[in-house]
């Protein structure tokens, strides 16, 4: 269904392929975004659906280029990740959301979430926060974030365990072009509770073509 | 479900007899309808139960008959291998993690060259917590973030039923997890996890390895170098163990205890094609709270990694000053309007950012308050 590039297995642990415009590589905040612009904005973290002063996980995957949750993110979470359950709470991020007409910046709720299992029990998970559309689906970006619960509901992996988690089965089993830390969110650093550890803010790209 | 068979000579007609008044009083307990836990009976430390002289092996396995995990317990030096399964298209993902003494090491079987190490410096670190499934329950009592809500019986063991504190939160309301003890060795026999009504369920199997050179070889991990280092180190040890400079606030500020500074180190690049600089995490949290009121992550300032992150404040954030050190300095503030702001500051030599759930200029002159940390 989807074009993949051939990536070297070898080179996982340290991937460098760029994204496809050199300009691209700044994802952040930036006063000049509009229709046909290249640009994303996002906070690095999430923070409760219901009191947005409450931070409750970083952020640590982008997915760009064909960062549609429908079908591009969708497909890898649920055919290639294996993440088929959607029981979740709701969080939300702040981004810039809306269409090539017109964009501005909300703290919107998640656009979807998957995971590996229910919600009793332990389970790999990811949010997906949909930022503003574009043209060309193609240039739409997404955020996640990826994140392993115990059976006792706590995060028991780490964050950045989590990340590559999900970049190493996507460009080693299925063959996906990735590139570890392809951006800084300054609000994604730091030190997260339970098992999260300290996280350095600096998220995968997966590419989604 | 079998009992941990022993591979010593058959138990004597005292212990079987033992055995059995143990065995009884579970079912007096569990049939009486008794669900409150007889606390002259509970042990004072959880963790002396499950000590001895051989290897534990126990089997997790879920309500469809899937090997959820499986671990390994050096019942001598509390040492751990737990293997977990992930079932997912074209491929099982093996993630193994070894816990040896303070010393934590992860990798998955997809590239089992990249290791996440992480060293603690105290047993009690939470991070520790989250290594074993056979040894939660004891060490979460023994923390004293577990207690046991009552006693039963499972295939003819007598058991405790440890549960959590403080309840954790789901979509739901309320998600419970109930930990089932063998009483004898405090080690689970089952783990059952409610959320939103629903309810899901590990068994737990085990057998009694001798201790041997081969087993031994489990707790070891094979040779290689970590991708990932996390390392906790005193505050007081900092000089030496820290390639930079670090500014803090002490033991203590208004009320907050300092954690245990944690250095991480990483041999990685990013898409810029410059290196992952170390990094210290330095946190004030209320005493026993594990969450941080202001985070501290502090870098060398003239590395492409400093200066890249620092970029991100100046383009986002709000520029205000603070005097740190004697000297005034430019503070780059994200949300300079909310509750909790995000801060960047060069002091010196060292780029300092972070977290503070205080407003704006509580979060300057806590800045103000910086001082070097040893």
């Amino acid at each position: 269904m989807f074009k993949r590039l051939l990536v070297a297995i070898g080179a996982v642990a340290a991937t460098l392929v760029l994204a496809p415009a050199a300009s691209a590589h700044d994802r952040y905040w930036g006063t000049d975004c509009g229709p046909g612009d290249y640009c994303e904005l996002y906070n690095g973290n999430t923070v409760e659906s219901g009191d947005h002063n409450n931070v409750v996980d970083p952020i640590n995957l982008l997915w760009y280029c064909c960062g549609s949750w429908d079908p591009n993110v969708r497909h890898m979470l649920e055919n290639e990740m294996g993440y088929d359950e959607d029981c979740t709470s709701p969080q939300a991020n702040y981004r810039l959301v809306g269409d090539p007409s017109s964009q501005w910046w909300e703290g919107r709720d998640q656009t979807a979430s998957r995971a590996s299992g229910g919600c009793p029990g332990s389970r790999w998970h990811a949010r997906v926060f949909l930022g503003h559309t574009h043209d060309s689906p193609v240039d739409n970006w997404s955020v996640s974030d990826s994140h392993h619960e115990d059976w006792t509901h706590d995060i028991d992996t780490t964050w950045q365990e989590a990340e590559e988690y999900v970049r190493e089965r996507l460009a080693v089993v299925f063959g996906r072009s990735t590139t570890a830390n392809y951006t800084y969110l300054p609000r994604a650093e730091g030190q997260w509770p339970a098992g999260g550890g300290y996280y350095n803010g600096w998220p995968a790209n997966i590419y989604g073509w | 479900m079998t009992t941990l068979k022993k591979t010593a000579s058959m138990p004597g007609r005292a212990s079987v007899a033992a055995a059995l008044v143990l065995v009884a009083v579970g079912v007096s307990l569990a049939l009486g309808g008794a669900t409150r836990a007889n606390e002259a009976t509970l042990p004072q430390t959880a963790s002396s139960l499950w000590r001895g002289d051989g290897v534990v092996h126990a089997r997790f396995v879920d309500d469809e008959g899937k090997l959820h995990s499986e671990e390994w317990l050096d019942q001598q030096t509390g040492a751990t291998r737990k293997v977990e399964y992930d079932y997912a298209p074209r491929v099982t993902v093996e993630r193994v993690t070894v816990r040896n003494g303070t010393t934590v090491t992860t990798w998955t079987s997809l590239t089992p060259s990249k290791r996440f190490v992480y060293e603690a410096v105290d047993a009690g670190d939470q991070r520790l917590l989250y290594t074993s499934y056979l040894l939660r329950p004891s060490r979460m009592f023994d923390l004293r973030t577990a207690r046991v809500e009552g006693a039963g019986l499972l295939a003819g063991l007598a058991t405790w039923k440890v549960v959590r504190n403080s309840p954790s939160r789901d979509v739901a309301g309320v998600y419970t997890t109930t930990m089932e003890v063998d009483q004898k060795t405090f080690l689970p026999l089952r783990y059952v996890a409610e959320a939103g009504g629903e309810k899901a369920s590990l068994t737990v199997t085990s057998e009694r390895l001798a201790r041997t050179a081969q087993t031994s070889q489990l707790f070891t991990v094979p040779d290689g170098s970590w991708t990932y280092r996390d390392k906790r180190i005193r505050l007081g040890d900092l000089t030496g163990a820290v390639p930079f400079t670090v500014y803090g606030l002490g033991a203590s500020y208004r009320g907050l205890t300092a954690e245990a500074p944690n250095l991480q180190e990483q041999k990685v690049e990013t898409a810029q094609g410059f290196p992952i600089e170390p990094e210290l995490f330095l946190s004030y949290s209320t005493t026993g709270s594990g969450i941080p009121q202001i985070q501290l992550q502090e870098h060398a300032a003239g590395t492409p990694d400093a200066q890249f992150r620092l970029s991100k404040y100046r383009s986002q954030g709000t520029a205000r000053t603070a005097v740190i050190l004697g000297a005034e300095r430019t503070v780059y503030l994200l949300d300079a309007d909310q509750p909790a702001v995000y801060f960047a500051v060069v002091v010196n030599d060292t780029l300092v950012k972070g977290r503070a759930a205080m407003p704006a200029a509580e979060t300057l002159a806590m800045l103000a308050s910086l001082r070097e940390q040893r």
